[in-house]
């Protein structure tokens, strides 16, 4: 509708803030071009696509073209009203709309959207958000959202339909969703998530195969609200078919030279077992990792399923073939903004220039998350130069390693307690791990430096040094006060998968001061000061699960420590620890550990700091020292050269919740303590077994860890000193 | 408690608001400044001053470091008036942005290109603005940094003996950042991993290209005297013990 | 406790090299039959390599290289296969590697910043010698 001729001019009118020459840059119409409306109908939308105008109309005067254009307003200022839950910076940080940028309808629409998804993710199904425009004067506007927050819509129950063989409550326990309790104030897991539904069914589906029910399927998962619109009500219908076992398992590989007898070890399902599909995909690992390892770079195990609905079996047949013939070209590390390069790289299975292997990227990924020093670690392969080529980028986001932590904490044998430390787990982002701690007790002061440099030569070796000065007032259990001072150089290695073992050198010098005159006449001998230098080796072989709470496995540790080397005490202390747990059926879990130790003095008798003291927190129902060689007259503990402990212990819920953390302990301690260098009539050292048995309580409690111990000895002699009752709190914040 | 409490909305005439911006820029105190400035574009931003505050304000959050604000204040700046007269500058400051927050070769170097990204842009979009000349020289200045990383990635897969790994990163060096300080030492690595996979035929044309294009440089020097065999005596003695492992610790 | 063995680069199985016939055998068909070369000859495009290496690590002590197989194809001007040459362990010279570094500008994190710095949010600090800032 423009006719013929050339624009000799283009006019722009109605811009206030906008220079003319903009608005002119971003049309693709310049004086000159001819009156052509597919042309200027592109210019209308270029300019409507800047989001900068509200309205934009082109006409012609005769040969001018008139470009008149309304800008949208600018934001003077936004604000919120009505958020009580969610504060205004969150709200600011989710919204698109700044101060000072344009305001046009589309961004308020997407803005009010996005409140509602920040109040849906939180459980807040209700609210409603409206948002009002208020003129000012130089076509400017305020901006409110005014947001009613509605009820928190929780979930009232979760009801199960068709579920025979499992219970509603151990299937409520399988799926993340929970039912609102008032209890549950800590976690949002009670609240209304449509994304949250949707993984318990494939957590129920996960569970359900793994106990075996292959033909298992999630009929339907309803979540209806309530009338008082306070809640929903979850209802999921299953149908758990029949439980299989395994029918034929067989390997059967396509690689040339590979035979598949010589990897059948590995395969987790067993015929005539129950069906475990989990063990289905540990198989798959077990087999490419020992496989990828024998040199067969590209290897792709594929299970095949064959179901025999009669019978109920399921035959498994694991496909060995070899995989697409694909290199890597480069691995690009980003996202390390603190960390050094090869602090990541060298956690790699893979190298630049290798065949590329799911397996080996998989378990990188997880060295580089056990670092502990990122938030986030993801690692992509995108394709390379050419088809067989594939360039591995990691993702890290890091996370402050850096910890300053408080902890306060009381116990029977220190009395009230506390400790500050300062630690750097990736100092510099070289890796390097530096802890400055001191910790201050009614009985005992303690500073310590220790520094751990992990790839010491870039080797998998560590080596570090700690610098320590430890003052202890011992004068209830053998009326002395004790300081040691001194430094050690350690090193550390992984000799296997299971097997670490680390070397130690200490040189620290013991002094025994403020002995009184009532103290027992083997105590009076050591006032002063002696130096030991000690070489220590410790062997440890460690089957836990987890070494915070182990629930599972096994553990033995050889520590022996030879002094001589110099110093004025030459002696060797072999000391054997061992740990068994045993989930009887989670949480209810059994431990059985002992501790057996020796010293054998090349000098004429083990000086007494150096001996072994029993009771306590390796002994219950007897106080520090309680147990062993002790000066009759003056009560003082002189220590022993022998000793061992045992205890087996059972811990069970309380039928409590366990987001409480609560569990109760039935426990008995035996052990015992003899062979003192210290020798006399007014000396009682007898090597019986002393034994005590008692209950306990502890409570991760959202403060710290609380252990509560309540023990009667059973066995003991007159001279051991008893004590039922040990309490331990500490927290760290 | 405390928290710098929102100031209180004020209406005040543009000038006074944008000469007080100026001041605070005089007196250092580059925060206020920057407030100051979006206070300009905020009651008044249909005024001139308005454009010239928001690239002040750019500015100023420049000089306080903070590189982020800088930035985001630039971007706003350029789409609103690309055909400001000091647009040039708006896009080098940018990319001084970037250029200010590289770190060394060890680290991401995600700035690092974006650096590059916006100063070439620089020389692309105003070859002959007053900016240009010296963005070309910090442009220079990135490719040496990117290769420097190259050669920190390779060395670190040269010392574990990966020689395939460290040839295909030296390669990168020496074909893509040929004019940079690092390729003459790209060149003499090559060298030395050719020379320890046994393909010498490789080394020596290393080595003459080294020669040939950096005669008097030190690597050349290395590179020759490693190839005359004085240095490839079965002596395998990689310096004394205390260094080795002062060097991997610190 | 076994040696972890590590198979690194891209060893050619000697059946695959035997079908590469010097004088016959095309770039492409190298290609299809080899895969694409590990990396290629640095000044001319005339000879590709196939790299290698064996290891085998023990505990902490540093991965000892077993064996080192390379494999060089050699392309006339054509794009024909002229020879093949091949290497291995006894080949490779002891090399001791230079230990100056050409140096690179940027910003080291100091020790207190970082450690203090660390906690929270990283604020990059500036470097000292940003150059001219250019003027207003």
């Amino acid at each position: 509708q423009f006719g013929q001729g050339t624009i000799q001019e283009v006019r722009i009118e109605g811009t206030q803030r906008i220079e003319p020459e903009t608005v002119r840059s971003y049309m693709s119409v310049q004086p000159g071009d001819q009156f052509d409306s597919q042309a200027i109908d592109r210019s209308l939308k270029a300019l409507f696509a800047t989001n900068l105008f509200a309205d934009v109309n082109l006409r012609r005067d005769g040969n001018a073209l008139i470009v008149r254009i309304s800008e949208n307003p600018i934001i003077n200022r936004i604000a919120f009203e009505g958020n009580r839950r969610i504060t205004n910076e969150i709200l600011t940080a989710e919204v698109q709309l700044k101060p000072r940028t344009v305001y046009t309808r589309t961004k308020i629409q997407n803005d009010v959207k996005r409140i509602l998804d920040v109040y849906r993710r939180s459980g807040r199904f209700a609210a409603t958000v409206e948002p009002k425009v208020i003129q000012r004067e130089q076509n400017r506007v305020d901006l409110v959202f005014e947001i009613d927050e509605g009820t928190l819509t929780g979930i009232r129950r979760v009801n199960f339909v068709g579920n025979q063989k499992y219970s509603d409550g151990r299937l409520r326990e399988v799926i993340q969703t929970k039912e609102t309790r008032w209890w549950r104030f800590l976690t949002s897991d009670d609240s209304y998530d449509p994304d949250r539904l949707t993984f318990d069914r494939e957590l129920l589906r996960k569970f359900y195969l793994s106990e075996g029910y292959a033909d298992f399927r999630v009929v339907s998962s309803v979540a209806e609200l309530t009338p008082d619109r306070e809640g929903f009500v979850v209802t999921v219908t299953v149908d758990e078919g029949d439980k299989y076992k395994y029918g034929k398992v067989e390997v059967v590989s396509q690689l040339r030279d590979l035979d598949p007898e010589s990897v059948r070890g590995l395969v987790a399902a067993v015929e005539g077992r129950d069906y475990n599909a989990d063990q289905v995909e540990t198989t798959i690992t077990r087999l490419t990792d020992a496989i990828g390892n024998r040199g067969y770079a590209f290897v792709d195990v594929r299970p095949q399923i064959t179901r025999d609905r009669e019978k109920k079996e399921i035959g498994v047949t694991f496909e060995i073939q070899e995989g697409p013939r694909v290199f890597v070209e480069r691995i690009d590390i980003v996202g390390n903004v603190r960390t050094l390069d090869k602090v990541v790289r060298r956690e790699f299975q893979l190298v630049e220039g290798d065949a590329f292997n799911a397996a080996k990227l998989r378990r990188s990924r997880q060295r580089v998350r056990d670092l502990g020093y990122f938030k986030k670690v993801e690692m992509t392969n995108v394709p390379g130069a050419t088809p067989d080529r594939t360039v591995v980028t990691v993702e890290v986001e890091e996370q402050s390693t850096g910890e300053i932590a408080f902890g306060a904490g009381f116990s029977t044998s220190n009395g009230v307690l506390g400790d500050v430390s300062l630690r750097e787990r990736n100092l510099l982002g070289r890796g390097q791990d530096l802890r400055i701690g001191f910790s201050l007790s009614e009985r005992s002061q303690e500073v310590d430096l220790s520094f751990t440099e992990p790839y010491f030569l870039d080797r998998n070796l560590s080596a570090g040094f700690d610098v320590f000065r430890i003052v202890r007032d011992l004068q209830d259990e053998s009326s002395y006060d004790e300081s040691i001072t001194g430094i050690s150089l350690r090193s550390g290695f992984q000799l296997s998968e299971h097997l670490r073992q680390t070397v130690r050198y200490t040189l620290r010098q013991d002094e025994i001061k403020s002995v009184p005159s009532t103290a027992s006449r083997f105590i009076k001998e050591l006032e002063g000061s002696s130096i030991a230098s000690i070489v220590g080796t410790t062997l440890t072989y460690d089957r836990r699960d987890s070494r915070m709470d182990p629930t599972d496995g096994y553990y033995v540790t050889l520590a022996t420590d030879l002094a001589g080397l110099g110093g004025d005490r030459h002696f060797l202390k072999p000391k054997l620890s061992a740990g068994y747990y045993f989930p009887i059926s989670l949480p209810w879990v059994l431990s059985v550990r002992g501790e057996v130790g020796h010293i054998v003095s090349f000098d004429d008798e083990v000086r007494l700091t150096d001996r072994y003291f029993i009771g306590g927190d390796n002994c219950r129902g007897f106080r520090n020292s309680g147990v062993g060689p002790r000066d009759t007259g003056t009560k003082d503990a002189l220590g022993g050269n022998t000793y061992y402990t045992a205890t087996t212990e059972l811990t069970f819920p309380l039928g409590l919740p366990q987001e409480f953390g609560l569990a109760g302990r039935v426990f008995g301690d035996a052990c015992s303590l003899w062979n003192s260098d210290s020798k006399g009539d007014d000396v009682a050292d007898k090597n019986s077994i002393r034994f005590a048995t008692g209950i306990g309580l502890s409570w991760k409690s959202p403060l710290g860890p609380i252990r509560l111990d309540f023990a009667v000895p059973v066995l003991k002699e007159d001279s051991d000193r008893t004590e039922n009752f040990r309490v331990s709190f500490g927290t760290r914040f | 408690c405390g928290g710098t409490k929102e100031e209180a909305y004020v209406e005040r005439p543009v000038e006074e608001l944008y000469n007080d911006g100026m001041n605070r820029i005089a007196e250092g105190s580059y925060r206020d400044a920057a407030k100051k400035f979006d206070e300009v574009e905020r009651q008044h931003p249909y005024s001139v001053w308005a454009t010239k505050a928001q690239l002040m304000a750019a500015f100023a959050h420049y000089e306080n470091s903070r590189y982020d604000d800088a930035i985001v204040a630039l971007d706003r700046f350029i789409q609103l008036h690309p055909g400001n007269r000091d647009i040039a500058y708006a896009y080098y400051l940018k990319g001084l942005c970037y250029y200010e927050q590289i770190t060394d070769v060890q680290r991401d170097q995600r700035n690092t290109d974006r650096a590059l990204a916006s100063l070439q842009e620089v020389v692309r979009r105003y070859p002959d603005s007053r900016y240009a000349r010296d963005a070309k020289l910090k442009i220079d200045l990135t490719h040496d940094h990117l290769a420097g990383k190259e050669m920190a990635i390779g060395r670190y897969y040269l010392r574990q003996g990966n020689y395939l790994a460290a040839i295909n990163r030296f390669r990168v060096v020496v074909e893509k950042y040929q004019t940079t300080s690092q390729a003459p030492e790209a060149l003499h690595r090559l060298t030395e991993a050719y020379l320890a996979l046994g393909i010498t035929a490789e080394a020596q044309t290393a080595a003459a290209v080294l020669g040939h294009n950096f005669p008097g440089s030190d690597w050349y020097t290395d590179s020759y005297r490693m190839l005359t065999g004085k240095d490839l005596a079965p002596k395998k003695d990689e310096g004394s013990w205390i260094s080795r492992v002062w060097g991997s610790i610190f | 406790c076994s040696p972890i063995v590590q198979q690194h680069g891209n060893l050619i199985a000697s059946e695959k090299l035997n079908e590469i016939r010097p004088g016959a055998t095309t770039k492409d068909e190298v290609q299809r039959i080899l895969g694409t070369p590990s990396t290629l000859s640095t000044f001319n495009d005339r000879s590709w390599y196939y790299v290698s290496r064996r290891t085998s690590q023990v505990a902490f002590f540093a991965p000892s290289t077993e064996s080192q197989e390379s494999v060089a194809i050699d392309f006339d001007t054509s794009g024909v296969v002229a020879g093949v040459r091949q290497f291995d362990l006894r080949d490779s010279k002891s090399v001791e590697l230079v230990a100056r570094q050409t140096p690179s500008v940027g910003k080291e994190l100091g020790f207190l910043e970082q450690l203090i710095g660390n906690i929270g949010k990283f604020n990059a600090a500036r470097r000292t010698d940003s150059g001219n800032r250019g003027e207003i």
